[in-house]
């Protein structure tokens, strides 16, 4: 029993001491576990870096499941869990459900030092689901913070927003 | 209890809340965003207030060393919009238990306007604590739109202009103006 009380006593500290796992790592990690399925990552994506936008302020990752389609509704799960998976670090900032559009998407952020990060889920009828994190640029995240609404709206709208 | 028990029972405790982040929408609110077509909700807990503090505290102007201050007044920002396809779609009856939520000896009405001709209507509630204000929570009714925000935290209701348009907070949101004599109003434009 004693030695069970010294496991949640230093629990939190075992906790800090193992390896930083990125949030969508750990995003995918669930999802494959929940749906049975692989992701698939985007082949040669560093060659697209240096086209990127202003907004990505580095750090950009993608994985993706294509054939996966979880409607608005089924989002739910995911909704309770990738908080609970991700940890106190990720905050819950930006949700969104499109019934007639059979689109969602659920954006949290992490700072870490002069960093934001951004890790954002999108799910449609047409690309499956998508994760993707990435550095945020403070301009961008400072347009975020305006309209935290239009701009997940228009990021569900133009892939290309990148 | 030996006080190792004591710590490590102390330590969960604080893991626990730390992971059960409360959020202060009513819990009728989710039946009816079950019949929209669009939700959209924005939340800014503490830790995103700070983040939002930086970055418009880099902007340097008028505004944002305004909304600077405030966002160091507040708990949180959550706002909860809700689109629906067609008027009727929801009702008063739908709408009366998230009223209902914000009834009691902790809330009041600052605000009340009812626009017949825009269809819009628009509530404000203050929530005060032991006399001291702990926040708002606007409630903005159009035909296929509602829209809930709650701004939790010490600020006065004249707070609500600078933050209006921002954050996901509705734009043209007035506050009311300070007038003991006359009732408040304000209003929303679309």
């Amino acid at each position: 029993m004693k030695g069970l009380y010294l496991y949640l006593l230093l629990l939190p500290l075992l906790s800090a001491a193992a390896p930083a796992e990125t949030g969508i790592k750990t995003v995918v990690r669930l999802i494959e576990t929940r749906y049975s399925v692989r992701h698939q990552g985007i082949p040669a994506l560093w060659l697209a870096k240096p086209f990127l936008n202003s907004s990505v302020g580095g750090g950009l990752k993608i994985e993706e499941f294509s054939g996966l389609r979880i409607s608005a509704g089924d989002s739910e799960w995911l909704r309770e869990h990738i908080p609970q998976a991700l940890g106190p670090d990720w905050h819950p900032f930006v949700e969104e459900w499109s019934k007639s559009a059979g689109e969602w998407s659920f954006i949290y952020t992490e700072s870490r030092g002069q960093h934001v990060s951004m890790l954002i889920l999108t799910s449609d009828q047409e690309d499956g689901l998508t994760a993707v994190e990435m550095r945020v640029s403070d301009k961008n995240m400072a347009e975020w913070l305006d309209d935290p609404i239009r701009n997940a709206k228009s990021h569900n709208n133009s892939a290309a927003g990148f | 209890m030996k006080p190792i028990y004591s710590v490590a029972l102390v330590v969960m405790a604080a893991s626990l809340v730390a992971h059960g982040q409360k959020i202060e929408i009513p819990a009728s609110w989710d039946k009816l965003a079950a019949k929209a077509d669009e939700v959209d909700n924005v939340t800014l807990d503490k830790n995103m207030l700070g983040l939002a503090a930086k970055f418009i505290k880099d902007d340097n102007d008028h505004d944002g060393v305004e909304v600077n201050h405030l966002l160091g007044k507040l708990n949180g920002i959550y706002v909860r919009h809700l689109e629906f396809k067609n008027p009727g779609e929801f009702t008063e009856a739908d709408v009366a238990p998230v009223r209902a939520q914000l009834q009691g000896p902790e809330w009041s009405h600052v605000v009340d306007v009812n626009d017949k001709n825009s269809k819009e209507k628009v509530v404000i509630y203050a929530r005060t604590v032991n006399g001291k204000a702990a926040g708002f929570v606007i409630l903005a009714e159009e035909p296929t739109e509602l829209t809930f925000v709650h701004l939790d935290g010490s600020i006065d209701a004249q707070d609500i202009d600078a933050l209006s348009g921002n954050f996901g907070i509705p734009k043209d949101i007035h506050a009311p103006k300070a007038n003991p004599e006359k009732p408040n109003s304000t209003g929303v434009k679309p």
